[in-house]
């Protein structure tokens, strides 16, 4: 979405829970495709999955969200067979806090006001942030304090990438043009679904 | 062509989901990850680590020893950073002490053993209950139709081929007319032989936070 579209969310006629089942499975599906893409550096990752979550700032209502933010962790977490590990616990404090962080922002600030730049690189550093502090707890203890920088300095980098592919994918996709523009979503227009 | 050894892991996958109920192989991914957790000892861990392992490989689940071996060395040398106990050694900056490398030992072959465990554990056929449950086979069944149409994703043009794909699923599946089951039916599914594999663990498992 650009920041020329109107900021109200589509109302969608089953609370958009069948919209953010499509987009969990569009994050499975991207996350595949990261999987398949060469890395510029090893361990570092684009976080093509958190796309999905990105556009449903602007497109959910706050329960289907959520669930979105959820589902996504599990469902990622058994299609790699992490569930039961630190890194699922690490993925969801790291996906509820960008999640929460975002939609906070976006409701300070519209579309037109910030960007999915500002708010991706805002949700990957808050992240970032979270998964050190469970690190510290968990994995590294104080020595996480050496690597909280460059997690934070990873944070930015792929954060300004996703948001910047996110807002160039959001202003050309037909498919988001037409979520927008269907009959549900244009009826309520007029003042969003939260 | 599929190069031997993903044909071997197929084959060993395609065994390991013929002998195991998910939803029972997966209650005891949680029982083992809680035992694990409690393992009194590093011994404990380290075994439970080589069981998992061995039970990963079993699975059919892509695995990679130089990951493995980068992230607990990884583990391990964060940990020693900040040095706590007695002196063991001294490499160039680096004090190596007891308590920090036990620690980061410890940690290392937890988050490893975890992560073997939820591998060997865990799988795609896995259905979970309730609302919580039915929206995840959605999701899955969306999955699966956009997986469908991989072979259209391009690096040229990476971002109007997504977009043609997300077009081309989106209506049918909003429609639900092909809406899936769940596959969730809140009753036990009939009996496999690897039942008696799946008690024998979990009862191993429990007994092991007995030794000291």
């Amino acid at each position: 979405m650009s920041s020329t579209r109107s900021y109200a969310r589509p109302a969608l006629p089953d609370g958009g829970r069948r919209l953010a089942a499509f987009l969990a499975a569009l994050a499975f599906f991207l996350s595949t495709v990261e999987y398949m893409l060469p890395r510029p550096v090893p361990f570092m990752r684009l976080g093509l999955a958190n796309l999905p979550l990105l556009l449903a700032v602007d497109l959910l209502p706050f329960g289907s969200y959520i669930a979105l933010a959820l589902v996504k962790v599990v469902g990622m977490s058994v299609l790699t067979g992490s569930l039961f590990s630190y890194v699922a616990l690490f993925s969801l404090a790291g996906t509820l806090a960008s999640a929460l962080v975002m939609r906070g922002l976006r409701a300070l600030a519209g579309p037109r006001s910030l960007s999915y730049v500002g708010l991706c690189v805002a949700g990957a550093v808050s992240s970032n942030l979270a998964q050190v502090a469970l690190a510290r707890v968990f994995v590294f203890g104080d020595s996480a304090r050496f690597m909280a920088p460059a997690f934070v300095g990873l944070g930015l980098a792929s954060g300004l990438a996703l948001g910047a592919f996110t807002q160039a994918f959001a202003s050309k996709s037909a498919w988001l043009a037409g979520i927008l523009s269907s009959p549900s979503a244009a009826g309520a227009s007029a003042g969003g679904a939260e | 062509m599929s190069r031997p050894g993903a044909a071997g892991r197929a084959a060993r996958r395609e065994r390991w989901e013929g002998a195991f109920d998910p939803a029972r192989l997966a209650m005891t991914g949680v029982l083992l990850s809680v035992v694990l957790l409690f393992q009194p000892t590093l011994y404990g861990r380290l075994a439970m680590l080589a069981a998992a392992a061995a039970a990963a490989w079993a699975s059919g689940r892509r695995l990679s020893p130089i990951t493995t071996v980068v992230v607990m060395a990884g583990i391990v040398a964060a940990n020693l950073l900040v040095p706590i106990g007695r002196r063991l050694a001294t490499i160039g900056p680096l004090v190596i002490t007891e308590t920090a490398l036990l620690t980061g030992i410890e940690k290392a072959v937890t988050f490893e053993a975890l992560m073997f465990i939820s591998k060997a554990c865990l799988g795609p056929s896995l259905r979970l209950p309730g609302r919580f449950g039915s929206f995840f086979a959605d999701a899955l069944r969306g999955y699966d139709r956009i997986l469908e149409r991989k072979g259209s994703v391009k690096l040229e043009g990476f971002m109007k081929s997504i977009d043609e794909i997300l077009i081309s699923v989106y209506d049918g599946f909003q429609s639900g007319g092909d809406r899936a089951d769940t596959g969730y039916r809140g009753r036990p599914t009939s009996p496999r032989r690897g039942d008696p594999a799946l008690a024998a663990v979990a009862l191993a498992a429990a007994a092991s936070l007995l030794i000291r």
